[in-house]
């Protein structure tokens, strides 16, 4: 699933294991989900939405998965 | 739409389970390690006939000690110690397994296979008995030893490969 965590990770000043931390899971973790090779559990998904502040949708682009 | 409530996220420590994850993954690139040389030293007193027993050098023991303890203590405990795994790490157990799964589900059916092959090309063999004629001489605590040890080696180089190839 596309997302804009690199961006806003970037826009934050935070390395891929700052944001790992905040998040409380591994920087293998974070780099996965930037890359699209894992997407987030829901927990994870709204723990990402609260630390940026942004609703979940804007963070993550499900377009590509259908209806 | 406002921003959403709930748990706060953690903003200066890092959480317990990022310490456990980051040992867990530390463990398994020193597991892949000792496997391969635990698996590469057990081979090498079959095939090259060489048997440096523990006793006949210190560093031999101290070095091979500390392999077998990566070799048959920690994997059995990283393969169930779900408590240090964050969800990536458990979707890397989940796929690592389940493509363990895959490999003995249809190993049976190859070994079975050759047996089969060795049998039409060498009818005499079946006289020995297929296994006999395939394992020869191999004792039995030497074959369970090296088919546990190729298990957790294939379990961790799965688990490890995966990691390696999402990171790339």
């Amino acid at each position: 699933m596309k997302n804009k965590l690199k961006v806003l990770r970037a826009m934050n000043d935070w390395s891929q294991a700052d944001l790992a931390d905040r998040l409380d899971v591994s920087r293998q973790a974070v780099n996965a989900i930037e890359t699209g090779k894992h997407d987030p559990s829901l927990p994870l998904a709204f723990r990402i939405s609260r630390l940026f502040e942004m609703p979940i949708e804007q963070i993550f682009d499900d377009s590509e998965l259908g209806s | 739409m406002a921003p959403l409530e709930g748990q706060p996220v953690s903003a200066d420590l890092p959480g317990t389970r990022t310490k456990r994850t980051r040992l867990y993954f530390g463990l398994m690139d020193l597991c892949l390690i000792a496997a391969a040389l635990g698996l590469a030293d057990h081979i090498a007193s079959r095939l090259l006939d060489w048997h440096l027993q523990p006793g006949d050098s210190i560093i031999y023991t101290a070095f091979g000690s500390v392999v077998l303890f990566f070799n048959f203590i920690v994997p059995p405990f990283l393969m169930i110690g779900k408590f240090m795994r964050d969800e990536y790490a458990e979707m890397l157990w989940q796929r690592s397994v389940a493509i363990l799964g895959y490999a003995f589900a249809f190993a049976p059916l190859l070994l079975l296979a050759t047996l089969v092959a060795v049998n039409l090309t060498n009818p005499a063999a079946q006289a020995d008995g297929a296994f006999v004629y395939l394992f020869g001489d191999v004792p039995a605590d030497w074959l369970l030893i090296t088919l546990w040890m190729a298990f957790l080696l294939t379990w961790v180089g799965i688990f490890q490969f995966l990691r390696w190839r999402d990171a790339k």
